[in-house]
C-alpha cells in the first residue's frame, strides 16, 4: 500500500515535471552564459556577440575553377542570394557600390551630402560646383560623371562617397572581389537571423550551400562559408555528433560493469531511474525559476547531475545477502543522505553566481541532487520487488581487501600530494590560466587561420578599438557624433589614430538633415541662380532641368532613417555601428592604428575608448574567478554540511582532505601537461569534488563487521569504474570542450577513489 | 620556272597576308618592348549635354611596368599618377587624393586599357574587356569591349589605335553617346 503511494507520487511529480520541461524556453544562446552585471564595454560585448553585425555576417569563397568561371559563379550567387528573404545585404564587389545603395544614396543626396549647407546653392556656391564638374567631365572620371550630370551636376554622390573612399579594398578580379592570390572569389553576405539563433543559422547556411550548387558553373567548384555563425553551426553539430556517439558507448560500457555487479538486467535499468529523476527534476526547477533553459546549462548540468548515478550504485552493490532493497536503503541511508546534501548544499553556491548559466547550473545540480538522492531511498526500493533478495557475492573479496588493505599504508601520501600539487599549481601561476576567449573556441586552428585570411582579404579586419558614445535616442547619438568628427579628425592629422569610421559618416543626424533641406532655394529661386551660375559655362540649356525638380522633390522629403537603408550594405554599417542596448543606443566609431590611447581620452566624459580584446579577456578572467570562488564557498558549505552531519570535525578532515587533494592533484597535473586551465575544467573539478566527497563517505563510513566494509569498498569500486568509463569515452572525443571535460573528470575520479581509500578508511 | 615563280608569289602574298591578320597576341608582343614613353595628348569629348567639345590637353607618361602619369596643363592642371593598385589624384587648390584601383573599378578598368595596353599586357585587358585587334602590325587598332557589367554600364567601346609599338589615338564611346576622342602626338622619349 505505502509502495503504491510512493510510485503514484513519483509518477505524479515525474510527469509534472516532464510537462514543465517540455513547456520551457530551450536557448542555445551561448550568450546567456555570460554575466548579468558588467561593464558597459562588456555589456557591448555581448550585445555584439549576440546579435552584432560580426555575429550575422557570413564569409563566403568560392573556389576551385578559373577566375572568369570563379567570377561568373560569385555574380549569380549574389543575384541568387538577394532575392532570398533570409539575406539582408550581399556583396561581392561588383560596380563597386552595390546598385541597390547607389540608388539609395542618390536619391537621397540632398540630405546625405556632408557638401550641402547655406552657400551651396547660391549662385557663387553652383557655379564653382558646375566648374569642377565640367573638369571631371575632362578627366578620367568623367565617364561616371556623365550620366549623372543632367540630376546631380554639382557632385553631391560624389562629395557622399569621398569619406569611404581610402578605405582598404579587396583584390578585385574579373569584376569580383577575389582574395589576393586570385584562387577565391569572395562575397559577404549578412543574414536577417541573429547570430545567437543557430537553427535559423543553420537553415541559411544551407540554403547558401544550395543556391551554390544551383548555380556553379562546374562541379568541381568549392564553397567556403566562414564566420562565427559558421563555426557555431559547426561546432554544435559536432558536439551533438560526439555526445550521442560517445553517450552510447559509454551507456553500454556502464551497464556490462553494472550488469556484472548486479547480475540482473531489471536493476541495472532501475538504477537509471534516480539519475533520470534528478536530470528531469532539475530541468523544471530551472525552467520555473529562469524562465527559459540554456543548452550548455542542460549539457554541464547533465554532466554534474552524473554524480547521482552512483546514488544507485550504492545502494544496489551494498545489498547484504538476503536482503530487501528496502532494508539496504534503511542502512546505507545515513551516509548516502549526507552524499546527497553535500551535493545539493555544495551547488547552492553556484546560485550566487551573476553568471545566469553558472546559477542556472546550481539550480539543476542541488534540485536534481536532492531529487535523485530521494528517488534512491524511496522510489528504488519501492519498485524493486521484494523477492530480489539474491546479491552475488562481492567478486575477488579477498583481492579487494588486500588493495584496501595495503592502499592504508599510502596514507602519508595524500597530504604529500596535496603539498606537492599545491607547488606545482603555484610555480606555474602566471600560465595556469587561459586567458583568451578564443582559446575556448572549439574551432580548428586551420579554420580559424582561413577565417583570419578571408577577413583580411575583405579588408574586414577584427574590430578592437572603439569608442563608444551612448544616449537616450539614435539622434541624440548620432548629434554627438556630428561634432566628434572633427576632433576625430584633428587626431588623424596629429597621429594618434591613423583613421576611424562613425555612424554619421552613413546616416546623418536627423537636425543636420533638417539643417540641409532648410539650405536647398526654393524653385524660382533656384532656376535664377542656376541660369547666372551658368553664365559662360559650355552646358547645354535646359539641361539641368532634372535637377532642379530632383531638389524640389528633397526640400519636400522626410528625413532619412535606417530603414531606408534595407537591403543595402550600407545599412549594414548603419546597423553595425548603431545598436540599441537595454532602451538606449550606442553609437560605435571602430579606430584603426591607435597609437597614442591617451589622446582618446580627452575626447570628453560621455565617449568612452573601448578595447574589446582587453574587455572579452577580463570577462572570461572574471568569470573563472567567480566560478573558483563559489567552487571555495561551495567547498566551506559541504565541510559545514558534514560537520553537522558527522558531528565531528576531525571526520570532516577525514572525508574532505582526499577529495581536495585529488581535485588539486587533477589540475596539477593537467597544468605540467601543458593544459591551460579554463572554465570547462572549473566544472568538471565541480563534479569531482562531488564524487569525491562520496568516495570518502562510503569508505569511511562506521561499518560493524569486515563483510560490510567490504561492501562499501566494493560500491564505491563499482561508482568509480562507472564514473571511469563514461567519462573516459567522453575524454576520447575530437571535439575539445568534451575530451576536457572527460580527461578531468576520469582524472580526478581515479585520484579520488586512490586518496580516499588511502585517507578515509577507518584504521585497525 | 614558272611554277618557281608562282610559288614565290604565293609565298610573298601568304607572308603580306600573315601581317595583314594582326593577332592580339602580336600586337601586345610588339608593345611589351614599348620602353618609357612621354607624349603629348588632346582629348575631346564630343557630347548632347555640350554646347561645345570639351577640350582638355596635357602629357601621357608610361614608366614600365605599372606607372601611368597623365598630367593636364589646360584648361586646369590636374595629375592622375596610377602606381600599382594606387591612384593619386593632384588639383589645384585641392589635397591629393589617393585611393585603391580596386575603390573605382569603372575608372580603374578605363585607366587598365591604356595602361596594360602600353605594357603588352593581354591578361590585363582580357580581365575587363573582349579584345580584339583590327589592321595590321603598321596600323593597327586594338578594339576593347567591355566584359564586365559594371564598366559596360559607362561604356559601349574602346578604341586605340597605332602605329608599329606607338599609340596614336584612342576613341572612348559611352553608354550615353558620348564620344571621348584623343589624339597622341608623336612620342618624345
Amino acid at each position: 500500500m505505502r509502495r503504491g503511494v510512493v510510485v503514484g507520487l513519483w509518477l505524479a511529480a515525474l510527469a509534472a515535471c516532464g510537462a514543465i520541461a517540455a513547456g520551457a524556453t530551450y536557448t542555445a544562446d551561448l550568450t546567456a552564459f555570460l554575466p548579468r552585471s558588467v561593464t558597459p564595454g562588456q555589456a557591448l560585448l555581448v550585445a555584439q556577440l549576440r546579435d552584432g553585425i560580426a555575429a550575422r555576417l557570413l564569409l563566403v569563397g568560392i573556389e576551385g575553377a578559373d577566375e572568369a568561371a570563379l567570377a561568373a559563379t560569385s555574380r549569380a550567387l549574389a543575384a541568387r542570394l538577394r532575392a532570398s528573404p533570409d539575406i539582408a545585404a550581399v556583396a561581392n564587389g561588383a560596380d563597386g557600390l552595390p546598385r541597390r545603395d547607389r540608388d539609395v544614396l542618390f536619391e537621397h543626396r540632398y540630405l546625405l551630402s556632408p557638401a550641402v549647407d547655406a552657400t551651396h546653392f547660391e549662385a557663387a556656391g553652383l557655379r564653382a560646383a558646375l566648374e569642377r564638374t565640367l573638369e571631371l567631365l575632362a578627366s578620367p572620371a568623367g565617364t561616371l560623371v556623365r550620366p549623372l550630370l543632367a540630376r546631380d551636376p554639382t557632385g553631391e554622390l560624389a562629395a557622399i562617397l569621398a569619406p569611404h573612399a581610402d578605405r582598404p579594398q579587396p583584390a578585385m578580379r574579373a569584376g569580383v572581389w577575389f582574395d589576393p592570390d586570385g584562387r577565391r572569389a569572395l562575397l559577404s553576405a549578412e543574414t536577417r537571423a541573429p547570430g545567437y539563433d543557430l537553427d535559423a543559422q543553420a537553415a541559411v547556411q544551407a540554403e547558401l550551400a544550395a543556391a551554390f550548387a544551383a548555380v556553379r558553373t562546374d562541379p568541381g567548384m568549392r564553397l567556403v562559408l566562414s564566420g562565427p555563425s559558421v563555426f557555431a553551426v559547426q561546432a554544435r553539430a559536432a558536439i551533438e555528433r560526439d555526445a550521442w556517439r560517445l553517450s552510447l558507448l559509454a551507456s553500454v560500457g556502464v551497464a556490462l560493469v553494472l550488469y556484472a555487479a548486479y547480475r540482473r538486467a531489471a536493476l541495472v535499468a532501475a538504477g537509471a531511474l534516480p539519475v533520470a529523476t534528478g536530470l528531469a527534476v532539475g530541468v523544471a526547477a530551472v525552467a520555473l525559476l529562469f524562465g527559459t533553459v540554456h543548452g550548455i546549462t542542460l549539457g554541464f548540468g547533465a554532466t554534474l547531475i552524473g554524480e547521482a548515478a552512483d546514488y544507485s550504485t550504492y545502494l544496489i552493490a551494498q545489498r547484504a545477502r538476503g536482503e530487501t532493497l528496502a532494508a539496504t536503503a534503511a542502512r546505507v541511508w545515513p551516509t548516502l543522505r549526507l552524499a546527497v546534501l553535500t551535493t545539493a548544499f555544495g551547488a547552492t553556491a553556484m546560485l550566487l553566481s551573476s553568471f545566469v548559466g553558472l546559477a542556472q547550473l546550481g539550480v539543476l545540480t542541488c534540485v536534481g541532487a536532492a531529487a535523485a538522492g530521494l528517488a534512491t531511498r524511496y522510489v528504488l526500493p519501492a519498485v524493486a520487488p521484494d523477492r530480489w533478495i539474491d546479491s552475488p557475492p562481492v567478486p575477488a573479496a579477498a583481492a579487494i581487501g588486500r588493495l584496501a588493505r595495503g592502499a592504508r599504508r599510502l596514507r602519508p601520501l595524500v597530504p604529500l600530494a596535496l603539498v606537492a600539487a599545491i607547488a606545482v599549481l603555484g610555480l606555474r601561476h602566471a600560465s595556469l590560466w587561459e586567458q583568451e576567449l578564443a582559446a575556448l573556441s572549439p574551432v580548428p586552428p586551420a579554420e580559424q587561420l582561413r577565417d583570419q585570411q578571408m577577413r583580411d582579404a575583405l579588408g574586414a579586419p577584427d574590430v578592437r578599438h572603439l569608442l563608444v558614445v551612448s544616449g537616450p535616442t539614435r539622434e541624440a547619438v548620432l548629434q554627438r557624433f556630428e561634432r566628434l568628427e572633427p576632433e576625430l579628425a584633428t587626431l588623424v592629422t596629429r597621429g594618434a589614430i591613423r583613421g576611424f569610421d562613425a555612424p554619421t559618416r552613413y546616416l546623418p543626424s536627423v537636425a543636420a538633415q533638417r539643417a540641409r533641406q532648410a539650405a536647398l532655394p526654393a524653385p524660382a529661386v533656384l532656376e535664377q541662380r542656376l541660369a547666372d551660375a551658368t553664365q559662360g559655362l559650355p552646358f547645354r540649356a535646359g539641361l539641368f532641368a532634372p535637377f532642379l525638380a530632383d531638389v524640389e522633390r528633397a526640400r519636400g522629403a522626410r528625413p532619412l532613417e535606417a530603414q531606408d537603408f534595407e537591403g543595402t550594405a550600407w545599412g549594414l554599417a548603419v546597423r553595425a555601428l548603431l545598436v540599441e542596448l537595454d532602451g538606449r543606443w550606442a553609437g560605435l566609431a571602430p579606430l584603426a592604428g591607435v597609437s597614442d590611447p591617451g589622446a582618446l581620452a580627452g575626447l570628453g566624459a560621455d565617449v568612452t575608448a573601448l578595447d574589446l580584446k582587453r574587455e572579452s579577456d577580463a570577462m572570461v578572467s572574471a568569470y573563472r574567478d567567480q566560478s573558483l570562488a563559489l567552487g571555495g564557498l561551495g567547498v566551506l558549505v559541504i565541510a559545514t554540511v558534514l560537520a553537522v552531519g558527522l558531528r565531528s570535525a576531525r571526520a570532516v578532515g577525514v572525508v574532505m582532505l582526499p577529495v581536495i587533494a585529488a581535485i588539486v592533484a587533477a589540475a596539477a597535473l593537467l597544468a605540467l601537461a601543458g593544459t591551460r586551465l579554463s572554465l570547462l575544467h572549473l566544472v568538471a573539478l565541480l563534479l569531482v569534488l562531488g564524487v569525491g566527497t562520496n568516495y570518502s563517505l562510503f569508505f569511511s563510513r562506521f561499518a560493524p563487521d569486515d563483510e560490510e566494509r567490504l561492501r562499501s569498498a566494493y560500491a564505491v569500486l563499482v561508482a568509480t569504474a562507472t564514473t571511469l568509463i563514461a567519462f573516459g569515452a567522453l575524454a576520447s572525443s575530437g571535439t575539445a570542450i568534451l575530451q576536457a571535460i572527460g580527461l578531468t573528470v576520469a582524472l580526478g575520479a581515479a585520484l579520488s577513489l586512490a586518496f580516499a581509500a588511502a585517507w578515509a578508511q577507518p584504521r585497525g | 620556272m614558272k611554277c618557281a615563280l608562282l610559288l614565290a608569289a604565293l609565298a610573298t602574298a601568304a607572308t603580306a597576308w600573315a601581317q595583314d591578320a594582326l593577332t592580339p597576341e602580336a600586337l601586345m608582343r610588339q608593345l611589351a618592348g614599348t620602353g618609357a614613353a612621354t607624349v603629348a595628348f588632346t582629348e575631346t569629348r564630343h557630347s548632347s549635354t555640350l554646347s561645345a567639345p570639351l577640350v582638355a590637353r596635357g602629357e601621357l607618361r608610361y614608366t614600365p611596368p605599372a606607372r601611368l602619369e597623365r598630367s593636364v596643363t589646360a584648361p586646369v592642371a590636374e595629375r592622375y599618377v596610377v602606381e600599382g593598385d594606387r591612384v593619386t589624384v593632384e588639383r589645384r587648390g585641392a589635397t591629393p587624393r589617393t585611393f585603391s584601383l580596386a575603390a573605382q573599378p569603372v575608372l580603374g578598368a578605363f585607366l587598365e586599357s591604356i595602361r596594360a595596353t602600353l605594357r603588352g599586357d593581354l591578361a590585363a585587358l582580357a580581365r575587363h574587356y573582349r579584345v580584339e585587334v583590327e589592321g595590321n602590325a603598321a596600323r593597327w587598332s586594338l578594339v576593347l569591349l567591355p566584359s564586365d557589367p559594371g564598366m559596360a554600364e559607362f561604356v559601349t567601346v574602346i578604341r586605340i589605335a597605332g602605329a608599329h609599338g606607338r599609340l596614336t589615338g584612342m576613341e572612348v564611346v559611352e553608354t550615353a553617346g558620348d564620344r571621348v576622342v584623343t589624339q597622341f602626338a608623336e612620342a618624345v622619349r
